[in-house]
């Protein structure tokens, strides 16, 4: 081993002694109780399997007769048609909604694609193979009836939306180079323009937005779209306020350095339907040390000033910020009273709900006060059931609920979240919860 | 409850009985991974809040691919191998999940220490590793925290011992170079190339 290694070797060591070498026996104990009654329990499953079993095959059997005479038997399965008056479409069609009512078109197969107002599409390919859109400009609302055959694929300048079956919007601001999609059910594939080489796969109550001419791209939970509901009607998703923020921060955090090269006259965005994306307001940042994150500097300044001062004269944005930066620096406590001098502030403002989050997450993770964390987490869904972080919330309460024993409450929550977030990043914990002892 | 074996059971029957549902092979077959898993989970996440649901979840992987263990003789390996894979997830998961729904706490400490007022240093460490990709972080702490040789990390990730090797070497890198920038780990790897107070 060389000294240079020999040192981080040490170092490693140290760290050792600290933290220790895993679970204590009481947590083992528990654990191999939990394992033994999972093993149990797919015992269970697996006799009933087999029974099950034979069954399966004969309706399987039926099933597969039926779907393979519906294929070859139905010659016109992905005909359609466009509009109230049902005009019959093909590939080449062009498909333009003006004024503020919706084109539907309407495939033979079920599935229905609402071109919203001012905006043009056009059928590029129908066939049993791939259907393929190409959305000009504006908003397309898609419910894909997906038959695990057909490629659907919607076009937007250069990226793409695949999909197999699912219901989302496209929104392509041709002039802004903006595009945006939100899913609602199933997953689609974004790719294209400066996402990934990949792509960028998306689940149910998210949404990407990509910017061509910044070159970026963001995803986040939901944003503020004016939407064609394509089960009928038109519908205005509105967005609550503190995603507006949350989104705003995101962007602010993942095009720092793309932001700082585009002159602020290039970043205005024309349509108002691609609101989500804000402007980040950059003032000062070469001369305060908060919005350089120079999170001690920050406190510093911050008292020099005196905190009665800063707190009850900074604003929104400073408090949120201060207190940011006394949370990395291990000053978990003062980060919390600064955001709850915030929430009482200015009250009722997206900040001051996304505080009580904070608040929360900060007890549960820096304190291990898990009694103290859960109320917070209840605050924040009531102040914003359909918030940003609510999916995070719900997965919060099941833990934390668990760690202080309360598992009435970890199954009530779990119960919520898969309602909600059947996808979500807890869904496989929340399962585990419900199906536990 | 605590089930005792007469005698120790092997691999193949270990398996055998877990695969069955059979109580007393799966209590036995905790107790011989349990601690292996926890001590790597432990030391790759940083003694950190979500370490039980994270080993909950490397035995939930474990019951799905039991199945799929061919050779029984290489048990010990592949219990390694599912674990690395679980929290490699979980790392990647949780940049994802920084970056999508919270940017703004994007460099919030991984680490939970059991004792808030543990070390500095520990959590320095953390903050570090913290800073590597998921990868590099994981072959970092298998071959200084674990201490496998590079033919048993490769054997564990799946990757060629050159790929590890890269990984460890740029991880080591990056390590060393973001330690000396840390006023309190640099004074343990001698480098002192921080600045300010």
């Amino acid at each position: 081993m060389s000294v240079r290694e020999k040192t981080i070797q040490d170092l490693v060591n140290t760290v050792q002694d600290t933290i220790g070498d895993g679970a204590n026996e009481t947590t083992l104990d528990r654990q191999r109780e939990a394992f033994v009654q999972m093993v149990e329990q797919r015992r269970g499953i697996h006799q009933r399997r087999k029974r099950m079993f034979a069954t399966a095959i004969g309706v399987a059997a039926v099933l597969l007769l039926s779907v393979a005479f519906l294929y070859t038997g139905s010659p016109d399965a992905l005909s359609f048609v466009v509009g109230e008056s049902g005009v019959p479409g093909g590939p080449g069609t062009f498909v333009s909604s003006t004024g503020n009512k919706p084109t539907e078109i309407r495939f033979s197969q079920g599935t229905r694609i609402l071109v919203g107002e001012d905006s043009a599409a056009r059928m590029v390919q129908v066939d049993q193979e791939s259907v393929q859109v190409e959305l000009s400009r504006g908003m397309l609302s898609a419910a894909v009836q997906g038959n695990a055959r057909t490629r659907w694929v919607v076009h937007a300048g250069p990226f793409s939306v695949s999909v197999l079956g699912t219901r989302f919007d496209v929104n392509w601001d041709a002039s802004g180079g903006r595009l945006q999609v939100v899913v609602h059910e199933g997953l689609v594939l974004v790719q294209g323009g400066e996402l990934e080489t990949h792509g960028v796969t998306l689940m149910a109550g998210r949404t990407l937005t990509a910017d061509t001419h910044r070159q970026t791209w963001q995803l986040s939970p939901l944003s503020e779209m004016r939407s064609v509901d394509a089960s009928g009607g038109e519908t205005i998703e509105v967005m609550p306020a503190e995603l507006i923020d949350d989104a705003r921060t995101t962007e602010e955090a993942m095009t720092e350095d793309n932001a700082r090269r585009v002159p602020e006259a290039d970043r205005d965005s024309p349509r108002r339907d691609v609101g989500a994306i804000r402007e980040v307001e950059r003032r000062g940042i070469q001369s305060d040390p908060c919005q350089q994150k120079d999170y001690a500097a920050c406190i510093g300044a911050a008292r020099d000033q005196g905190w009665d001062t800063v707190l009850s004269n900074g604003t929104a944005d400073e408090l949120w910020r201060l207190s940011e930066s006394a949370r990395m620096i291990g000053q978990t406590a003062l980060s919390n009273e600064i955001l709850s001098a915030l929430r009482k502030r200015f009250a009722g403002s997206s900040k001051a709900k996304l505080s009580a989050f904070v608040i929360g997450r900060t007890l549960m993770d820096a304190s291990g006060d898990h009694a103290a964390a859960l109320k917070w987490f209840g605050t924040y869904l009531q102040e914003s059931p359909q918030g940003p972080m609510a999916e995070e919330s719900y997965g919060r309460i099941i833990t934390s609920s668990l760690r202080i024993g309360q598992t009435g409450r970890a199954r009530q929550a779990a119960q919520v979240y898969l309602e909600r977030f059947p996808d979500g990043l807890y869904a496989r914990r929340a399962q585990q919860v419900l199906a536990g002892p | 409850m605590t089930r005792v074996f007469d005698k120790e059971l092997s691999a193949g029957e270990l398996m055998a009985g877990v695969l069955r549902g059979d109580a007393d092979c799966a209590d036995a077959f905790h107790r011989r991974y349990g601690a292996r898993i926890s001590k790597m989970v432990w030391y790759i996440l940083g003694a950190d809040r979500d370490h039980e649901d994270v080993m909950q979840l490397v035995f939930v992987q474990i019951l799905d691919s039991l199945s799929s263990v061919t050779e029984p003789s290489r048990l010990d390996q592949w219990v390694d191998s599912v674990t690395f894979r679980t929290v490699r997830k979980e790392l990647r998961g949780r940049r994802y999940r920084r970056q999508v729904v919270f940017s703004t706490d994007a460099a919030s400490e991984v680490v939970d220490l059991r004792n808030p007022s543990a070390p500095l240093v520990a959590r320095r460490f953390y903050r570090v590793l913290d800073s590597l990709p998921a990868e590099d972080r994981m072959v970092f702490v298998l071959k200084y925290m674990e201490g496998h040789s590079l033919m048993e990390m490769a054997a564990i990730s799946g990757w060629s011992v050159a790929t590890v090797k890269r990984r460890l070497n740029r991880a080591l890198e990056t390590f060393r170079k973001q330690a000396s920038e840390d006023m309190i780990l640099s004074v343990y790897t001698g480098d002192t190339h921080h600045v300010g107070s």
